[in-house]
């Protein structure tokens, strides 16, 4: 009885501690500074503010409104009259990171197709796909993503395996009350990704695709021409008729360009523009993933005897030094490469290549995608960044490799990737130089709210897990 | 986009068309730069000039342009402003041409070779450093790993290619190389009558398209079981039999005599018996030097089964006046060619018939114009003559010499292999009789 008794008693202590656990963080939340009201403007001052990979650390005010920054000030500078000051003390702040490439928002992330080094399986058609489509907010990953330094993320779409891989959606990560997820996105089509592989089917596929968007517009460009040489013809016959035979008649001569607009019109109105064509035209960013060195071969075989090329930035895996010259020759061609932070191999030796310092050593910019594409992934990505830098990418390379680069790539270097007037506030705070091994994350910020706190007294991240 | 953007998107769009054409002008002039190389003529000399088709010239001179050969000849000097290559001492040779091979410097085979061809192939450097720098390539079997020996199945894709390492733009040679013919898997009486009704079919087939053509009529539909009996027919390329006895020989033998066609056999287990015949015929034989030759049904003594030792099969040919390619043992690169029993032996195998009682020239045409000759290739490959490719080897003692290595190996007039900077080869000693 006694015994029950106490149960009782604890069931009843045990009830009421879940009261109070479910509602302290709805308190500390209505408590908390960081969360700014609409139009205020906070000042963040911190120890060392990395404004863009390259530049040097310096103590300074961040000055934020409306979660984008209003300003960057000296470390001596006074924050305006009125502004509520945090204050980051020896954090070192950095741009939010940007990955450029990511499977993160689909259900089965974990094993998502968002690697470099990914191998493209089927050679299929997934043009109309956009990765906003694949978005579940109900899914716990999107808060979580803040929690992992990046700010900014490329998401293709499920099936990134084919020769027309999708359209690639920037999203921020989640902070838990958005309601449809079109609120995350940054831009719904950034840019289009492609991959090819060796073997008859791809080029069938690469044929009846590339080849066919390439003659559309050829075809549609030549039509253009003849339009316009009809045009002319009929206005310099309307001009002979009208000088010759008499100055009565008038009113033919502004019938033609009646009609040319009404001629005009149809084709310009009646679909969606075809990604692919876009592409062709220069409208949309390019990406290309290829793995392997003979597929590397056998796609610019293909891509050389296209018409019409455009540019694009190059996803790939780790390649051993004769590719890489391959590669570095094609400059003009390839804006940019996308890595993982992963060392490659000279074939039959056991010496190991840095593919990203010899792209770096031709000027080519680099992007690095982190080696797993999940949370945890994500959050290590410093430490594989780190093992780059030990052999021979140099600290803002690496740095760059994850900001300023990527943002650059998908169109957004305005928004993300540095710390500079009207760009969205995004920021990570590390406890010291994010490159250095043990560094640890402190907070971060996406548009000036805080998604991520790291109370380093007692290890406990914000939210739930322990470290 | 912008409203901006959206008001003046027609002039945008041209311009991006004038943008692109700009671009894409710019880069094919480029590319043209980039192929219009200085061709400069290259010369090896003071080599013992090995060319095949002719006697061995000493201290000879081989020059060539444009990756084509422009003369072989004794102590002739090299021309002025030509890239010398001294090879005093040293023997140069037209580049192994190996008859079949599986799985090497392929990447994936879905469809067709050609594009699936892997430039970068391990395998593929593996046997170029063995002087191979020709080969007709079968994709690996599906199971059995390198190139194991088994029959050659009806159907396969074949081509030829040269092991431009690196180098995908000059790979292909020809796709496809040899039909592949499969001979009834029962010896029955009915199937070989089953056999000669098909050829029958399929020349009535080949006649009614040639009537159909002259009227310039719809050609009539041909069923897909005829389809190899037709490409037989034709004769567009040659076609491999693997005959397993005796009667199926003089049955192939008798069908390439009444339909015209040009027959290759694989591997004729006892046909050394009728060779005679087989030269009569002018019907080349693919044969191996060495290897056991298990057979496991085996009931009574060897000589009673016919069986001659390997060693001595492809001197029986060649003494009979066949036309003889030499087999290696496998077909791929086994164990990254530390086996020794395969492609990268080659030279090796063409040896061995030598010990059979082979010569060493025919040996080595074994090895070199009569595989070319029976890829139909040997008006490019198979011999250093005038106007034929630059593909020749420059190895460190006669090529089938065990103790000899290739140190340099030039397809298409271009270095392709340098054993000095070769990553496997380069830390063996050189041994021999210098």
């Amino acid at each position: 009885m006694r015994l029950k008794m106490y149960q009782d008693q604890d069931n009843r202590e045990r009830g009421r501690a879940r009261i109070v656990r479910l509602l302290l963080p709805a308190l500390l939340a209505f408590l908390s500074p960081a969360v700014a009201a609409d139009g205020e403007v906070v000042a963040y001052r911190a120890g060392k503010i990395i404004r863009s990979a390259g530049e040097a650390a310096a103590a300074g005010i961040l000055i934020v409104r409306d979660g984008k920054i209003e300003d960057v000030l000296a470390a001596g500078a006074k924050p305006p009259e009125g502004v509520k000051v945090v204050e980051l003390p020896g954090a070192v702040v950095l741009p939010g990171l940007v990955n450029p490439l990511s499977g993160i928002s689909q259900v089965n992330f974990t094993s998502g197709p968002g690697r470099a080094s990914q191998s493209n399986s089927s050679p299929s058609d997934g043009r109309k796909a956009v990765g906003l489509s694949s978005l579940n907010l109900k899914h716990e990953v999107y808060r979580r993503l803040g929690r992992t330094g990046y700010t900014t993320f490329a998401v293709v779409p499920n099936d990134t395996r084919g020769l027309i891989a999708g359209q690639a959606s920037v999203i921020r990560p989640a902070l838990g009350k958005e309601k449809e997820p079109g609120e995350l996105v940054l831009e719904k089509s950034a840019y289009l990704l492609l991959g090819f592989s060796s073997g008859k089917a791809w080029y069938d596929a690469g044929l009846r695709y590339l080849k066919k968007a390439v003659d559309d517009i050829l075809k549609e460009k030549a039509a253009k021409k003849k339009a316009e040489e009809d045009a002319r013809k009929k206005a310099e016959e309307a001009k002979k008729k009208a000088s010759q035979p008499s100055t009565g008649e008038k009113k033919p001569a502004p019938a033609p360009p009646a009609a040319k607009p009404a001629a005009a019109k149809p084709p310009a109105k009646p679909k969606i523009p075809d990604p692919l064509v876009q592409l062709f035209k220069g409208e949309k960013k390019a990406f290309v993933r290829v793995t392997s060195p003979a597929a590397l071969a056998h796609f610019f075989a293909f891509f050389d005897k296209l018409p019409i090329k455009f540019q694009f930035v190059l996803v790939t895996g780790p390649q051993p030094p004769e590719i890489v010259e391959m590669l570095i020759e094609r400059k003009k061609q390839i804006t940019a490469v996308i890595l993982e932070p992963r060392m490659g191999r000279i074939p039959e030796t056991s010496i190991y290549v840095n593919t990203a310092r010899l792209f770096l050593r031709s000027g080519m910019p680099v992007a690095f995608v982190p080696l797993r594409d999940t949370i945890d992934g994500h959050r290590e990505i410093f430490f594989q960044l780190a093992a780059m830098v030990k052999s021979g990418v140099l600290p803002h390379e690496a740095l760059a490799g994850v900001t300023s680069v990527p943002a650059d790539i998908v169109g957004l270097d305005a928004k993300v990737g540095s710390l500079k007037k009207g760009g969205l506030a995004n920021f990570a705070c590390y406890d010291r130089d994010p490159l250095s091994g043990t560094a640890r994350l402190l907070s971060v910020y996406v548009e000036g709210r805080k998604v991520f706190e790291d109370d380093p007294s007692t290890g406990k991240l914000s939210g739930e897990a322990i470290r | 986009m912008t409203s901006r953007m959206r008001d003046h998107r027609i002039p945008a769009l041209l311009l991006s068309f004038v943008l692109s054409a700009f671009f894409c002008a710019s880069l094919g002039a480029e590319e043209a730069g980039e192929k219009e190389k200085k061709s400069v003529v290259q010369a090896v000399v003071g080599a013992t000039v090995l060319p095949v088709s002719g006697p061995m010239v000493r201290r000879g001179t081989v020059t060539w342009k444009d990756g084509k050969i422009l003369e072989v000849a004794a102590e002739l000097a090299a021309p002025e402003g030509a890239r010398v290559h001294d090879a005093k001492g040293l023997y140069v040779c037209p580049g192994f041409v190996a008859v079949v091979a599986m799985g090497v410097g392929i990447e994936t085979s879905s469809g067709n070779i050609g594009n699936g061809l892997n430039p970068w192939d391990r395998e593929l450097t593996i046997a170029l450093a063995n002087g191979i720098t020709t080969m007709q390539v079968l994709p690996a079997p599906f199971f059995g790993g390198f190139g194991q020996d088994g029959p050659l199945y009806g159907g396969t894709n074949s081509a030829v290619i040269k092991l431009t390492q690196g180098d995908l733009g000059g790979m292909l040679v020809k796709e496809p190389a040899m039909n592949y013919f499969s001979l009834p898997t029962r010896q029955l009486e009915l199937n070989y009558f089953l056999l000669r009704e098909r050829f029958k079919q399929a020349k009535a087939y080949l006649a009614k398209r040639a009537e159909a053509r002259e009227k310039k009529a719809t050609p009539p539909k041909l069923s897909s079981s005829l389809k190899l009996y037709v490409a037989v027919l034709e004769n567009t390329r040659p076609t491999i039999f693997s005959p397993v006895n005796n009667h199926e020989v003089k049955i192939v033998l008798s069908l390439s005599r009444e339909y015209g066609f040009d027959a290759v056999l694989n591997e004729p287990k006892d046909a050394w018996m009728m060779a005679a015949d087989l030269a009569a015929a002018n019907v080349p034989v693919l044969v191996k030097s060495r290897g056991p030759d298990f057979d496991f049904n085996t009931t009574g003594p060897l000589f009673e089964k016919g069986q001659m030792a390997p060693v001595r099969r492809p001197a029986a040919f060649s003494r009979a006046g066949c036309q003889v390619s030499i087999l290696p043992y496998r077909r791929g690169i086994s164990l990254s060619g530390l086996a020794g029993r395969d492609l990268a032996t080659l030279h090796v195998d063409a040896a061995f018939a030598v010990r059979g009682g082979m010569s060493n020239e025919d040996a080595l045409k074994a090895i070199t114009l009569n595989p070319a000759r029976t890829l139909r290739v040997d008006d490019r490959l198979g011999s250093l003559e005038k106007g034929k490719d630059a593909d020749l080897l420059i190895l460190s003692g006669h090529p089938l010499d065990y103790r000899s290595f290739v140190l340099k190996a030039f397809i298409n007039g271009k270095l392709y292999y340098d054993r000095e900077k070769s990553r496997i080869y380069r830390e063996i000693p050189l041994t021999g009789d210098k």
